[in-house]
């Protein structure tokens, strides 16, 4: 419970960074605050910032592809060495969720430092 | 212990975000250019429209609309001309900024720096550099600057582009920039003249003076004149009038004795050094007016076709722009002020390339190896060096060295002659100061023929067949440009820095060919020769010989001519070279070798009615059987020798007598026409039975290649027909980038037009190829250009509304 807890608030939070900060990586430090907050162990900790940011990626390419026809989309990933519109969208989201793994996990370790 | 891992996981997760936001060995920083909010997906054009509602920016006098139509056509009106121009550039900027930023990066031989470093792109930035084409910009900048008038509006239309430029967020980036990892510099008037430049090189870059000297070393002035024969079924651009020649204050034209000795001394015997990287010979372009004695409704019609490279985004933007006292609608390349080929309330204009030879060879005789001095008409002059650095991405800049002289740069160094190694300058009309922008300043707003007479005088390069159409029922048609007066035969053959001599003479511009109302009832240019051979100042260039003979005939036909017909014959495919060559060579043909698939293909040949449409597979039969005819006569000319053009190998095929190149060099026997012309027949069969494409339509495949060559935002589609040498000269690479036919009814303009892309440059938006489909299926849409800003205000398009701060 608490994961999903968990990954809800990260991925919300880190919508609110995309929407008000400049930089993409300052979802990191959401990530990293959850889990040094809530972190329960390492695997939990990096699954939460993982999916966090996977699932958050993954919806803002879906929605940005459907309201684009998958026009741009399409033609990416024909740019792109994976040549298909889910992949492209998965690689995104897996690159981020990449990020908030670590930075939650990171996180995590922080807080089970002097443990 | 527990230190350690946290340490460890922290040094992980600041190295992944290092390394996602950087490029590595040239390709796109992944996390940049993946993440979902400021890479690429941005770019993805929704429902939303991509610019705000109401826009408040610094420098602007008044307010400013802007209508976008259901094509995302910025119709603009503004209050003042400075507003006109800037909001102009603005708009220009938000639809294509990656393009009309690169194409400049190109001319200034930047590309290393964007690209990266490979050999192909620095060996392009150098040729570039050595061409000169930032100094032909500087020039062109400082002749502008005196005007006041024509500054200002450069001036509005830069801070415009900046304007928008400078509140671009990352986000909002181009796709391209993403991609390539690099963002806009801020735009400048010398930006806006190196646009005209890039023109220059597209259009104005022709002369073989290399190559003919190199061939008449090799072989003689007796045979090139036999083998480059000039005055060979022209019918000009602008024929003799009945009463000669005249200038506009009606006096004759000075006589001139064309008949000196040729003055060719400097024989170049390059040793086959290939001279060009790329002969751009399919450029070309049709335009003619027909008077309203010819047409059902009495009053003018119009009809321009530019042929230029097919390329996404599109080489054309078009657009309406309304000021106080003007409202031109039409087209204009990204990065050039005001619209090049459109119309007003009153005039329509079009543009086709004259294809005059402007630009001179000089081998350098330098004093000394330090090249610091050099021979010019009896006195030594200090050679002015200008280091080059071209800055290569990922990899140390490469420094170059350009040469000037008196007459322009060094475009070739250590070039391998029969006198020893030297270099060669050139000297190119389009590195003059002039100011074509202001042409198309006045063009917008011109009334009448005198107007449209007096802008064209500030038009000097690349030289063009500019025609002409008014609501009062006047047509005409200037060959416009700055020609030097040359010596006969000067500016066709290499000449030596000190016998050469830098242009002091011109031909004044009231002596240019022109036809105002001429009693045939049209006027028309297809890039064929501007005159014939009585018009007293000598000159020569690349010309085209057939699409003016098919346009001319049909013309001259035509009566009670419509807008429909004028859509035909943009799309005449009509090829007269397969419809002259087949006569000459399938006699040679021996029906007793054939077997009965030669037969068929053979007979279907003789009855070929010679039109390039999609069915015909006689298209591609002919197509391959003349190059590859061409290919065998020619062998002999590789690198540093110009293959003879289309006239001149049918002429020759006419009376082979005097023909010396038919052997083929490679074999061991003598070979004959006929077993030239054999061996190409086989070889079409073979290739046609080998080949994948079995229609023509598929054979001339077209491709719309992204400017950057990037294949995934490019296009292929299949062609309704078209060949380069007919009037619908779509081939490949090249074709009508934008058709244009504007009827004068009534008095009143209506236009109709079509360009194959889209207004934006956004990969992403679904206006960036829209009108490919269109322009294929052969279809135009209306150039909506009413100048009443409430018609724009009741549909219900897309507003933005310009405030100054």
């Amino acid at each position: 419970m608490k994961t999903i807890f968990s990954i809800t608030l990260i991925a919300v939070l880190a919508l609110l960074v995309h929407l008000y900060l400049p930089y993409w990586w300052l979802i990191s430090i959401v990530a990293f605050l959850i889990s040094f907050a809530f972190g329960e162990n390492t695997w939990k900790a990096f699954v939460t910032g993982f999916f966090g940011i996977f699932f958050l990626w993954f919806t803002l390419t879906a929605m940005n592809s459907i309201n684009n026809d998958f026009v741009l989309v399409n033609r990416m990933s024909n740019l792109l060495p994976l040549k298909n519109v889910i992949l492209t969208m998965l690689a995104t989201a897996t690159i981020g969720g990449l990020v908030g793994g670590f930075s939650s996990l990171s996180g995590y370790y922080l807080k089970t430092m002097n443990d | 212990m527990k230190k350690v891992r946290f340490i460890i996981t922290f040094i992980i997760t600041i190295l992944l975000i290092v390394a996602l936001n950087s490029s590595i060995k040239g390709l796109p920083a992944l996390g940049s250019l993946l993440n979902p909010t400021s890479g690429f997906w941005q770019n993805a054009e929704d429902e939303k429209f991509y610019l705000p509602e109401s826009l408040v920016v610094e420098n602007l006098k008044d307010k400013v609309n802007v209508y976008f139509d259901d094509k995302r056509i910025p119709h603009i009106f503004a209050e003042n001309e400075h507003d006109l121009y800037f909001v102009q550039g603005y708009i220009v900027a938000s639809l294509r900024l990656w393009q009309m930023e690169f194409q400049v990066l190109a001319a200034e031989g930047r590309i290393s720096e964007i690209l990266g470093n490979e050999e192909k792109y620095i060996h392009f930035d150098k040729n570039q550099r050595r061409l000169g084409l930032t100094y032909g910009a500087t020039n062109k900048l400082k002749a502008i600057e005196g005007d006041k008038l024509a500054n200002d509006l450069l001036n509005a239309y830069t801070e415009g582009v900046n304007a928008y430029i400078s509140e671009l967020k990352t986000k909002d980036l181009p796709v391209e920039y993403k991609l390539m990892g690099y963002e806009p510099e801020l735009w400048t008037n010398e930006k806006t003249m190196l646009v005209i430049m890039n023109m220059s090189k597209i259009l104005g870059n022709t002369g073989n003076d290399i190559e003919n000297s190199n061939f008449v070393a090799k072989y003689g002035k007796e045979l090139f004149d036999i083998i480059y024969q000039t005055d060979l079924k022209i019918e000009p651009v602008i024929p003799t009038p009945h009463n000669g020649w005249k200038n506009e204050k009606n006096d004759p034209l000075p006589i001139i004795e064309n008949e000196a000795d040729s003055i060719i001394k400097n024989t170049a015997d390059v040793k086959l050094t290939k001279v060009k990287d790329e002969q751009i010979y399919h450029v070309g372009s049709n335009n003619w007016a027909v008077s309203g004695s010819k047409t059902k409704s009495g009053y003018p019609l119009l009809s321009n076709d530019p042929h230029l490279a097919f390329s996404l985004p599109s080489v054309w933007i078009e657009m309406h722009l309304v000021g106080p006292q003007s409202n031109a609608y039409g087209v204009t390349f990204p990065g050039a002020p005001g619209i090049t080929i459109g119309f007003n309330e009153s005039i329509g204009w079009g543009m086709t390339n004259s294809g005059r030879d402007v630009k001179d060879f000089y081998t350098i005789e330098y004093k000394d190896a330090t090249k610091e001095l050099y021979h010019y008409q009896d006195q030594w002059l200090r050679s002015e060096f200008k280091y080059e650095e071209i800055k290569v991405k990922g990899a140390p800049s490469v420094f170059d060295t350009v040469i000037y002289t008196k007459f322009g740069p060094v475009a070739y160094t250590d070039f391998q002659t029969q006198n020893g190694k030297k270099d060669i300058a050139i000297q190119w009309m389009p590195h003059r100061g002039s100011k074509e922008y202001l042409m198309f300043y006045k063009l917008n707003k011109a009334q009448n023929f005198e107007e449209y007479k007096e802008a064209t005088r500030h038009f000097e390069s690349p030289s063009q067949n500019m025609v002409f159409a008014c609501v009062d029922g006047d047509i005409a048609l200037r060959n416009q440009g700055n020609f030097p007066i040359n010596e006969h035969e000067q500016s066709l053959f290499l000449q030596t820095s000190n016998e050469g001599k830098v242009w002091d003479n011109f031909i004044p511009f009231d002596e240019n060919p022109m036809q105002h109302n001429p009693k045939r009832g049209f006027v028309s240019s297809a890039n064929q020769e501007s005159t014939d051979s009585n018009y007293p100042y000598y000159y020569t260039g690349w010309f085209e010989h057939y699409r003016n003979r098919v346009l001319n005939n049909e013309l001259e036909k035509i009566s009670e001519a419509t807008v429909a017909d004028m859509k035909a014959l943009q799309m005449n495919n009509f090829n007269l070279i397969a419809f002259e060559a087949l006569p000459l060579m399938l006699p040679y043909l021996d029906k007793e070798d054939f077997d009965f698939n030669h037969q068929d293909i053979y007979n279907a040949l003789n009855k070929w009615d010679c039109q390039n449409v999609n069915e015909s597979k006689e298209s591609i039969y002919f197509e391959v059987f003349f190059q590859q005819y061409k290919k065998l006569l020619w062998d002999e000319f590789g690198d540093g020798l110009a293959t003879p053009n289309i006239i001149q190998t049918l002429t020759l095929l006419e009376d082979s007598t005097k023909h010396p190149f038919i052997d083929n060099k490679t074999t061991k026997e003598i070979e004959t026409q006929k077993d030239l012309i054999t061996q190409a027949f086989n070889f079409s069969v073979e290739s046609y039975e080998n080949g994948e494409a079995k229609t023509w339509g598929k054979y001339n495949e077209v491709n719309f290649a992204h400017i950057a060559k990037l294949e995934a935002f490019s296009r292929k589609i299949e062609t309704s027909g078209g060949n380069n040498h007919v009037i619908n000269a779509t081939r490949g690479k090249f074709g009508p980038s934008w058709r244009m036919i504007l009827d004068f009814d009534g008095g009143k303009i209506n236009g109709i037009g079509v360009f194959p892309g889209g207004e934006s440059g956004n990969p992403g938006s679904p206006f960036y190829d829209n009108f490919v489909d269109d322009w294929a299926s052969e279809k135009y849409h209306r150039l909506e250009n009413n100048g009443d800003k409430a018609f724009y205000e009741k549909a219900i398009f897309n507003k933005v509304l310009f405030l100054g701060k």
